[in-house]
């Protein structure tokens, strides 16, 4: 079910000396590289096969909605 | 309201929840209960998240923005997609992957238990605020309507999503949201049908567009720089996102939705598919309005939508000074009828001269009945004082009510309750889910089993249902209802983002620095809220700001000391 999140990533393996320094690693705490995103996976659709893509095509959309939503604006001027 | 529309109305909204209950009566799993049992495609996450955000406020008051204001409230989602890709990309991994019940579980994992109990109790203080004024919000307009029992109303409305909820916990909420949604959408989308088909015959596409452009309808992007105005391109942008990005990625009736998908790549696409569509279907229910506004330039409007004031206008026709601004309101929106005629032939001959004087003339004229009538509102504040309801939200119902034929009545006020009923399962099961993970299992009985905490969780989502119902009886109405649900949010959500961005963002922070900045935060929006007189939209941003800003602070300060005092101690 989780296969695109690297479980595996969970223990603490911090590259935020901060943390580390704080001993909160240890504690079982999140830390450094937990925190990081993961956009490996593929989406499975036609096209947008990437999250990046995918993340793309959504700002793409609400720009054309932004653009249609101003020339109403200016129609309405 | 008449048979066949008790018939659909009843039918429809009882035949949901039992087919709910039915589908879902044998959770008897923490886990299936709190998260599903795990087979939850993209399509319905998405169904779901839409179905919590939008509630029947969404679809009794959006029309009525629209009519009065025009396309402007639709700013207030334009952080929808920003927010929501930022949660896909970095909240919904993180939650997945530790396998939370709730999004505050990661709190206690990133920073301290004192932060996560900070963030939970956030959340189930305005959300238990707002569930009440959710349920009331749609009661007090279709009791005022129908002459319905307000407390009856809320009464049994209420117990109805109690009951299927702490059946069938979050799997009952996804199943019923499913077929509310397309109870709602197919009565939004008749509606619209017949209103289109009620529209002059000779009125154009492009003649309805320029009509409602004429009259400043379709102003849909404000770019003002103003702080105070509520609704511009900048406070949807930054304000918009800082709001959006607090409720889908903190708040847990949201977070509980999309984590119940079976894989990340459920979750993440139901996730992108509100992204899409949101801006869109706000923008739709919106233009309802617009074509409702002009629909009511081609047909008497009556002087008042709000059911209140109309009631008192025709109780007291004897009222000498109120029946003058009735009359004089009447002559007016006879003018521009007769002025919008012209400019309609004009147009269609082509003579644009005559067109523009006469558009001209019909909006001196509308213009002028606005005047009528508010000078009529001001008369009525000083004889009900009590009736402070917003004519926003009685325009869509009262052309319903007016203009659709019964059944497509009964439909429609189905629309209004399945919209209720389904943002106010998705509050209680979080809620509940909520008290019971982050409270009860953590500070009141930790060596509670899972059997004891399914057990726990039924009861505190019935006596949430039982405070919203109570808080719903006892709510008075403040200013518009879809703007005080927003409000309430806005100034507990920026505090709550806070908490969450430094977790992700800032890794320097520790627990004690984010609890007291939080605090501190929390205190600022208050008193800032009290004293300033800006959009609520930015109040999110204020407190988000504040939190992540105090919290550094005192990370700094605390951080010197413990190095001074390590310094000491060696």
């Amino acid at each position: 079910m989780k296969n695109n999140t690297g479980d595996g990533d969970q223990e603490a393996k911090s590259d935020d000396g901060a943390l580390a320094s704080a001993g909160t690693g240890a504690a079982g705490l999140l830390t450094g590289s937990d925190l990081c995103p993961e956009t490996k996976t593929e989406t499975g659709l036609p096209y947008l096969t990437t999250w990046n893509t995918a993340y793309i095509f959504v700002a793409c959309t609400f720009c054309l909605w932004l653009a249609l939503l101003i020339a109403l604006t200016e129609l309405s001027a | 309201m008449n048979w066949l529309d008790y018939v659909v109305l009843i039918g429809s909204i009882l035949g949901i929840a039992g087919y709910g209950i039915w589908q879902t009566r044998f959770r008897t799993n923490l886990h299936d209960y709190l998260k599903g049992t795990g087979h939850t495609p993209w399509f319905a996450i998405g169904i779901s998240v839409m179905a919590t955000q939008a509630s029947a406020i969404t679809f009794l008051s959006t029309p009525g923005q629209g009519y009065l204001g025009g396309l402007s409230f639709v700013q207030v989602y334009f952080g929808v997609p920003i927010a929501l890709i930022i949660i896909a990309m970095f909240f919904l991994p993180m939650f997945q992957k530790l396998d939370v019940y709730t999004a505050y579980e990661f709190l206690e994992k990133r920073f301290d238990g004192k932060t996560r109990s900070l963030g939970a109790a956030l959340f189930l203080l305005q959300r238990g605020l707002g569930a009440g004024l959710t349920i009331y919000a749609p009661a007090i307009v279709m009791t005022t309507v129908f002459g319905w029992p307000l407390n009856a109303t809320i009464i049994s409305a209420g117990l109805l999503v109690i009951i299927y909820t702490v059946i069938g916990g979050s799997d009952a909420v996804t199943v019923t949201q499913k077929y509310q949604m397309a109870i709602i959408f197919a009565g939004m989308a008749t509606a619209t049908w017949l209103l289109i088909s009620k529209l002059p015959a000779n009125l154009e596409f492009a003649d309805t567009l320029k009509l409602a452009g004429g009259f400043h309808k379709l102003n849909a992007v404000n770019f003002s720089s103003s702080l105070n105005q509520r609704y511009t391109l900048w406070s949807g942008l930054f304000g918009g996102t800082f709001l959006m990005l607090s409720y889908f990625g903190t708040d847990q009736s949201q977070v509980q939705r999309y984590i119940s998908g079976s894989s990340l790549r459920e979750s993440r696409l139901g996730l992108l598919f509100n992204a899409v569509l949101k801006i869109p279907m706000q923008f739709f229910i919106l233009l309802i309005g617009v074509l409702i506004f002009v629909f009511y330039q081609f047909q008497p409007p009556p002087m008042f939508f709000d059911a209140t004031s109309r009631h008192y206008m025709e109780s007291h026709k004897t009222d000498a000074k109120l029946s003058a601004f009735e009359s004089e309101f009447n002559s007016a929106q006879t003018e521009v009828r007769a002025q919008l005629e012209n400019w309609l032939d004009s147009r269609h001959k082509g003579d644009q001269s005559s067109a523009n004087s006469a558009f001209v003339a019909a909006a001196l004229a509308e213009q002028r009945g606005e005047n009528i009538r508010a000078a009529a509102a001001k008369e009525l504040a000083v004889k009900i004082p009590d009736a402070k309801a917003n004519d926003a939200d009685y325009v869509f119902i009262t052309f319903i009510l007016q203009e659709l034929p019964h059944g497509v009545i009964g439909l429609l006020v189905a629309a209004f309750f399945a919209a209720a009923l389904s943002s106010k399962a998705a509050e209680l099961n979080a809620l509940g889910t909520s008290t019971t993970i982050d409270f009860y299992r953590r500070l009141i009985k930790r060596d509670a089993s899972d059997a004891d905490c399914l057990t726990a969780t039924k009861w505190f989502t019935a006596i949430w249902g039982a405070i919203a119902i109570t808080v719903a009886l006892y709510a008075r109405l403040a200013e518009n209802l879809i703007q005080a649900v927003n409000i309430l949010g806005s100034i507990f959500y920026g505090v709550m983002l806070g908490l969450f961005l430094v977790a992700f963002f800032i890794r320097r922070v520790e627990g004690n620095a984010i609890f007291w900045g939080a605090l501190v935060a929390q205190i600022l929006v208050f008193i800032l809220y009290f004293t300033l007189s800006i959009s609520y939209l930015w109040y999110p941003l204020i407190g988000c700001a504040a939190c992540v800003l105090f919290s550094l602070v005192l990370q700094s300060i605390t951080g010197k000391k413990q190095e001074s005092l390590k310094g000491y101690a060696s």
